[in-house]
C-alpha cells in the first residue's frame, strides 16, 4: 500500500514536470528578426560564400571561417570554427558574430540551428551561376556593399564576354567532366559545371539525366564520342602531375574513345572549377583555352 | 553465490551511481573547445543575441547538449538491457528488430526528399526517422508472431532480414541520390549530437522516462521469464503480455532516442553487459544501473567528440566504438569467471 505522503508527492513532481514543458513550450525560441544595422561580424561556413564575401571588400569583417575556406588566403588565416557539416558551435558563438552565411544545402541544419538560437544567418543556394549572382546581390544587400558588388558584376560579365568572343564560331567539342574516376561519376547537364563547359564554348558529352552528377558506365563513355576528358584533380597529397598520368594510364584502355587517340585528358587545378565563386571566369578561361587552345595561342600577343 | 538483491542495497547503489551521475554532467558542462568562465555565465544574457558569448555557450549549447547525451544514453542501454534479457541473446542490442535501418530510411528520405518542415523545432528527419523505427518493429513483430507462436528465434530473424532489406534500400538510395545528400544522411547514420531545443529535449526526456518507468515496474516478471518461459508460467506470469510490452517500450524509446540523435552504436550492447557483469542480471537492478551508467558512457562520449580534434568534431560512435571496445574487454577478462553472461 502506498503512503498518501507517496502520492501527494509523486503528483506534484509531474505537476512541476508538466508546468516545466509548459515554460519551455511558451519561450521556445522562433527565427531571429532580421536586424536593420549592417552587420560587422561575419562568420562564412562555405568556401564559395566565403570567397564572395572577400570579392565584395568585406574581409575585414571576417571573424571566422570553416576548414574549408582557403582563398583568398587572408580568409585562411581566420580562426577556424569546423566543417560547415560538423561544426564547432561553440567556437562559432564564441566569435560573437552578427552574420553567418552558408551555402543552403541538406548537408547541414547549422544555419538554421544558429537561426533558432537568435543569430542573423544568411542561407544561400548556390547550384547554378545565377544563384550565385542572387547571393552576391543578397549579401551586397545586407551589408550595404553595394557599389563593390556593381564593380564585381562588371568585371564578372567583362571576363565571361572576352571569353565568348573569343571561341565563339568555333565547333563545339564533347567535354566529359569526370568528378570521380573509380567508379565513374560525371557532371550532368543539370550542373554549374555544365554552364562552365558551355562558357568554354564546349558541349556536355553526356545527355540530360536525373541525377546532377550521375554515376557512368564505360559503354556510355565510349557511346557518347567524348572529344575531350576534363578532371578537376582530388584535393589531398597525391601531386597534380601524379593524378595526371594516373588518369592517362586509366583511360588507355580505350582508345576508341577520340579524347584518349589525341590525347586530350587533363586534370586541371579545381579551385577555379569546382567551387561556384567569383573566380569562375578565370575556370572558364582555363576550360577554353584546354578545348580550344589554337584560338588563345593565336591572339595571345594581341590582347597582352 | 552472488547474495540476494536487498531494496537496501539496491537503493544505495542507485543513489550513489544518481551522484555519480550528477557530477558528470556538471563537470561535461564546464569543458568545450572554448574556455568560458563561470562568472561570465551567471551574469545572464545580454540584451542582444551574441553580447554574452560565455552565457549562450554554456545555456544554449552545453546544457542541451549534455541533456541529450544523458536521455539518449539512458534510452539505449536500458533499451539494450532489455532485449538482451527478454531474447536470451548476448548479441542483442536496441536495434535488432528493426529499428536502425527502419530509422535510417525514413530520415534519408527525408533528406532525399528535401521535407524541410517539422514541428516543435523537430526537424522532419527526426519525425521520419522515429515513424521508420517504429514501423520497421512493428513489421517485424508481426511477421515475428505469425511465423514464430511465441518463439524467439523467428522474431530475431524476421529482425535481421528485415534490418538487411530496409539497409539494401537505403544503398539503393544512396547509389541514386544527389552526393551531397548521401553525405548528410551518412552523417546523420553515424550518430548526430546537437544542441536540440529545450522543449525538444523535455519532449524526449519525458517519452524516454515514461518508458523507463514502466520497464523497471515489469522488471520482476522479466526475472521470471528470463529464467524460461515454463518456469514463468508456472510463477503465473503471463508471458505473452510482458513480452509485447518490454518490446513495445523498448522499442518506442529506442525509437525517441534516435529520432533526436541518429544511430549511435555500442552504447545499448555493451552498457548492460558491463554492468551485468559487474552487478549481476538482476533485472531490478539491472535496467536502472543500465541506465545510469548509460547515460554517464555516452555524456563522456561525447565530451571527448566535441573537445578531441576541436575545432573538428567527431562522430560520437566512433569514440563510444574506441573508448568503450577495450573498457568492455577487459571487463570480460575480469568478471565472467565470477559470473555468466545471461545467468544461464
Amino acid at each position: 500500500m502506498r503512503k498518501p505522503l507517496t502520492s501527494l508527492l509523486i503528483i506534484a513532481l509531474l505537476a512541476a514536470w508538466g508546468s516545466l514543458g509548459w515554460v519551455l513550450y511558451i519561450h521556445s525560441p522562433s527565427k531571429a528578426a532580421a536586424s536593420d544595422t549592417q552587420p560587422q561580424r561575419i562568420v562564412s561556413l562555405t568556401p564559395d560564400v566565403t570567397e564572395i564575401i572577400y570579392a565584395l571588400g568585406l574581409g575585414d569583417k571576417v571573424v571566422g571561417v570553416s576548414t574549408y575556406c582557403d582563398y583568398p588566403p587572408e580568409a585562411a588565416a581566420e580562426p577556424n570554427v569546423g566543417t560547415y557539416w560538423e561544426p564547432d558551435m561553440e567556437a562559432i558563438v564564441s566569435r560573437r558574430p552578427d552574420l553567418i552565411t552558408g551555402e543552403r544545402s541538406s548537408k547541414s541544419d547549422v544555419l538554421q540551428r544558429l537561426s533558432r538560437m537568435g543569430y542573423q544567418t544568411a542561407s544561400l543556394k548556390m547550384d547554378s551561376i545565377a544563384d550565385m549572382m542572387a547571393a552576391i546581390d543578397t549579401l551586397a544587400h545586407l551589408t550595404g556593399h553595394m557599389q563593390q558588388r556593381a564593380e564585381l558584376d562588371r568585371s564578372f560579365a567583362l571576363k565571361l564576354a572576352a571569353v565568348s568572343d573569343t571561341v565563339s564560331g568555333r565547333p563545339r567539342p564533347k567535354v566529359l567532366w569526370v568528378v570521380q574516376s573509380e567508379p565513374l561519376r560525371v557532371a550532368g547537364r543539370n550542373t554549374f559545371v555544365n554552364e562552365i563547359i558551355e562558357l568554354a564554348g564546349g558541349q556536355n558529352a553526356i545527355g540530360p539525366t536525373t541525377m546532377a552528377y550521375p554515376p557512368l558506365g564505360i559503354e556510355q563513355v565510349l557511346g557518347a564520342g567524348v572529344d575531350v576528358i576534363i578532371q578537376p584533380a582530388m584535393a589531398g597529397a597525391v601531386p597534380l602531375e601524379q593524378q595526371q598520368s594516373n588518369a592517362d594510364r586509366l583511360w588507355q584502355k580505350w582508345p576508341a574513345i577520340p579524347a584518349v587517340r589525341t590525347g586530350s585528358i587533363y586534370v586541371v587545378p579545381p579551385d577555379t572549377v569546382s567551387r561556384l565563386g567569383p573566380r569562375l571566369p578565370m575556370g572558364v578561361e582555363m576550360v577554353a583555352r584546354l578545348l580550344h587552345p589554337r584560338c588563345f595561342t593565336d591572339d595571345e600577343g594581341s590582347s597582352e | 553465490m552472488r547474495e540476494l538483491l536487498t531494496k537496501k542495497q539496491l537503493l544505495t547503489n542507485m543513489a550513489v551511481a544518481s551522484v555519480v551521475l550528477l557530477c558528470a554532467m556538471l563537470a561535461c558542462s564546464l569543458i568545450g573547445s572554448q574556455q568560458i568562465s563561470v562568472l561570465n555565465v551567471l551574469k545572464g544574457p545580454g540584451v542582444t543575441a551574441g553580447a554574452n558569448p560565455d552565457y549562450e555557450i554554456f545555456v544554449r549549447i552545453r546544457v542541451p547538449r549534455v541533456c541529450l547525451a544523458v536521455i539518449v544514453g539512458a534510452a539505449l542501454a536500458c533499451a539494450g538491457a532489455v532485449f538482451q534479457g527478454m531474447l536470451r541473446n548476448p548479441l542483442a542490442d536496441p536495434y535488432i528488430l528493426g529499428v536502425s535501418s527502419g530509422a535510417g530510411l525514413g530520415a534519408m528520405i527525408a533528406i532525399v526528399l528535401g521535407i524541410g518542415a517539422g514541428f516543435l523545432g523537430l526537424s522532419s528527419q527526426s519525425v521520419l526517422a522515429f515513424c521508420g523505427a517504429m514501423g520497421s518493429v512493428w513489421l517485424v513483430w508481426l511477421v515475428g508472431r505469425f511465423a514464430g507462436m511465441g518463439q524467439i528465434t523467428p522474431l530475431l530473424l524476421a529482425g535481421v532480414v528485415v534490418n538487411a532489406f530496409l539497409s539494401a534500400i537505403i544503398m539503393f538510395i544512396t547509389a541514386v541520390a544527389r552526393s551531397q545528400d548521401v553525405l548528410a544522411s551518412v552523417l546523420w547514420l553515424m550518430g548526430n549530437m546537437t544542441e536540440q531545443s529545450a522543449i525538444v529535449l523535455w519532449l524526449g526526456a519525458t517519452l524516454i522516462a515514461a518508458g523507463i518507468i514502466l520497464l523497471v515496474r515489469l522488471t520482476p516478471q522479466m526475472n521470471a521469464i528470463s529464467f524460461g518461459e515454463e518456469e514463468a508460467i508456472a510463477l503465473g506470469v503471463n508471458t505473452r503480455r510482458v513480452r509485447f510490452l518490454t518490446f513495445v517500450v523498448s522499442a518506442f524509446i529506442t525509437a525517441v532516442a534516435v529520432s533526436l540523435s541518429g544511430l549511435i552504436g555500442f552504447v545499448g550492447l555493451i552498457v548492460p553487459h558491463a554492468v551485468r557483469l559487474v552487478f549481476g542480471p538482476d533485472h531490478r537492478q539491472l535496467l536502472p544501473m543500465s541506465c545510469v551508467v548509460g547515460a554517464v558512457f555516452l555524456l563522456i562520449a561525447d565530451t571527448i567528440a566535441r573537445v578531441i580534434v576541436a575545432p573538428a568534431q567527431l562522430p560520437v560512435g566512433v569514440v563510444t566504438a574506441i573508448a568503450g571496445g577495450p573498457f568492455f574487454l577487459f571487463l570480460l577478462c575480469r568478471y565472467t569467471r565470477k559470473v555468466s553472461l545471461l545467468n544461464k
